[in-house]
């Protein structure tokens, strides 16, 4: 455990020397401050400010979840691929580590770093409490979703990186993850649509589907104040299967 | 210290190392010495418990580096051929992250030690990616050094290095090889006749030769070489050399210059010199020449691949496209 602590501090600190990571930082702070922006401006145009929609941390917290799928991908290229492009591999594993020590230690910095990254977005939380009386609860919970979503996203994105030595192919794979689970949303109210024009047969599948799909653990539960068990495991699980995955692949490599 | 059983290694059809057995004790310092693609890589990388063998069995500082790996990665230091370094970090930071991966105590101080046994104290706050080729190869070998390793295996370790790094580094490595077992692979001879109390000479994949260089040298040419000046042009010396008992050729250099070399077994310098002298030549200087362990080495190398290619020059071919 001590040395995915070891693995875990230096992948946190590295984010800070390299450039790439503040650009997205900031990207990502820009983005999300025009939406708010704009959002809480047609808000107040609508029913004037304390009249009939109160802001709510929801109008950030809404695009943060999307918008950390493009993130996430570029935030975990080059962990595992820049190890094997460049060699290093063969220092860590003939080292006294094990591969799941940093597989895991690898996910937790960047996880640490993306947590960072949502902590920044306590900035529009103060200005509603600033100048309204927001309800705290769904801020809690919509919190606490997101860390655990970006933390699945970074697994996977981590899993990703395993698979290749090069970090352009690294981010592809893990676009093409988060993209699939992108899509099966579309694909559960494709096959809901065409069950509804059939006679409603297919609800065992919509559900599996459904299931998969990242947002429907967050958009209808966390970011609405409802902590769910479910949605819990649902995302430690993706995060426990995709490092296990990505180990057994670092493991594999050694087989060649 | 390092005990090696029939240890094999197949990339796909390519077989690197081929049924390889070799033991090293504590405070040898062997040499391992090959030409390009003999598999020397393959082994360390091996030893080191970064790839598994296809077959057979190693045990490092005690350790089956197959079952117990852990085990024997923390008593191995291993300099990698390419000297893979995190480049994005400064010289101490990666040394600490290695020291602390290493769960040393005292850690702050014993990367202080290995900076200075490597003379890198000075560029201890530069970037990595900064460094010379030498630099990085000695920042390597201080890496290698952190945890007092009982072996150390060290690919290539003077490559890359200026003249007085390369004398500073074998004087360190001999400085090791007195408590700990340094197995180390080079390219230059000298370097394993000087440094190294045994040598490995591997040739595709397989052991061909493993001895002290001394006696590698005697075993192999099997008689002694003597080189010969006398006074004047030796006119006739020759004949009279190639009378004298246990000499089986006599060259002549230059003028009153030869070279002789003897059947294996007893010194027969006396005998030559005797006959010089009851000659009437003046005996100017007499010196037992032995053969280099480059000559040795090349012999090896040369007779196998010779001996492969006459047996077998279609399975070459085939194996090679
Ligand atoms: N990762 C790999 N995949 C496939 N083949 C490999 C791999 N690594 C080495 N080989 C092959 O194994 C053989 C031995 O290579 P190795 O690197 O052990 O040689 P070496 O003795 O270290 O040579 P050099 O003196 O050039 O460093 C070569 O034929 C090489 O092509
Ligand atoms: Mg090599």
């Amino acid at each position: 455990m001590r040395n995915v602590w070891t693995v875990a501090k230096r992948e946190f600190a590295h984010y800070f020397v390299s450039p790439i990571a503040y650009a997205v930082v900031l990207l990502f702070l820009i983005i999300l401050g025009l939406l708010f922006v704009v959002n809480v401006y047609f808000l107040s145009q609508q029913s004037g400010f304390g009249g009939g929609g109160e802001p709510t941390m929801q109008f950030v917290f809404g695009p943060l979840s999307s918008l950390i799928l493009f993130f996430a991908p570029v935030l975990t290229m080059r962990l595992m691929a820049e190890e094997q492009s460049k060699g290093t591999l063969e220092l860590l594993l003939t080292a006294p580590v094990r591969e799941w020590e940093v597989v895991f230690g690898k996910w937790l910095g960047a996880w640490m770093f993306g947590l960072c990254l949502i902590g920044a977005t306590a900035v529009y939380a103060l200005i509603l409490f600033a100048y309204g009386n927001p309800d705290i609860g769904p801020i809690y919970s919509g919190y606490l979703g997101l860390a655990l979503m970006i933390g699945a996203i970074l697994a996977m994105g981590v899993l990703a990186s395993s698979l290749t030595g090069n970090l352009i192919v690294a981010v592809a794979i893990g676009y093409a993850f988060t993209l699939m689970i992108w899509i099966i949303g579309f694909a559960s109210d494709l096959i809901q649509s065409l069950a509804s024009g059939f006679g409603g047969r297919s609800n065992a599948i919509v559900e599996v589907v459904n299931h998969i799909d990242f947002s429907n653990h967050f958009q209808s539960t966390f970011n609405r104040g409802i902590i769910d068990t479910v949605d819990i495991i649902y995302f430690a699980s993706v995060i426990a299967i995709s490092l296990f995955i990505a180990t057994r692949v670092v493991e594999a490599r050694r087989w060649r | 210290m390092i005990q090696v059983e029939g240890l094999t290694k197949r990339y796909g059809q390519r077989t690197a190392v081929d049924g390889v057995s070799f033991t090293v004790e504590r405070g040898d310092i062997v040499g391992f010495l090959g030409p390009n693609g003999a598999g020397k890589t393959t082994t360390m990388r091996i030893l080191t418990g970064y790839m598994p063998a296809s077959e057979g069995k190693a045990i490092v500082a005690g350790y089956d580096v197959f079952t117990h790996s852990l085990e024997a990665r923390k008593r191995t230091g291993y300099l990698p051929e390419s000297v893979p370094l995190y480049t994005d970090m400064t010289v101490w930071q990666y040394l600490d992250f290695m020291a602390e991966l290493r769960q040393l105590p005292g850690r702050e101080d014993r990367v202080d030690e290995v900076l200075e046994s490597v003379h890198m104290t000075d560029r201890a706050d530069s970037f990595i990616g900064n460094l010379s080729k030498g630099m990085r190869q000695r920042i390597g070998l201080a890496q290698a050094l952190l945890h007092r390793p009982e072996v150390l295996i060290l690919d290539e370790p003077t490559i890359g290095l200026d003249p007085a790094q390369v004398k500073d580094v074998r004087d360190l490595i001999r400085e090791l090889g007195k408590e700990r077992t340094v197995m180390l692979s080079t390219h230059i001879l000298s370097e394993a006749q000087t440094l190294c109390n045994r040598v490995l000479i591997i040739n595709k994949g397989k052991i061909v030769a493993e001895d002290s260089p001394d006696r590698l040298r005697t075993r192999l040419s099997g008689g002694d070489r003597i080189g010969l000046k006398v006074t004047g042009d030796g006119a006739g010396l020759a004949d009279t050399l190639s009378k004298v008992p246990g000499v089986t050729t006599v060259r002549s250099v230059s003028d009153g210059e030869f070279e002789i070399e003897t059947a294996p077994g007893g010194n027969i310098r006396p005998e030559v010199a005797k006959a010089v002298v009851n000659g009437n030549w003046g005996l100017l200087e007499m010196k037992s020449m032995g053969m280099s362990l480059e000559e040795i080495y090349l012999q090896l190398v040369q007779a196998e691949s010779e001996e492969e290619e006459a047996v077998q020059p279609q399975q070459e071919e085939a194996t090679d496209a």
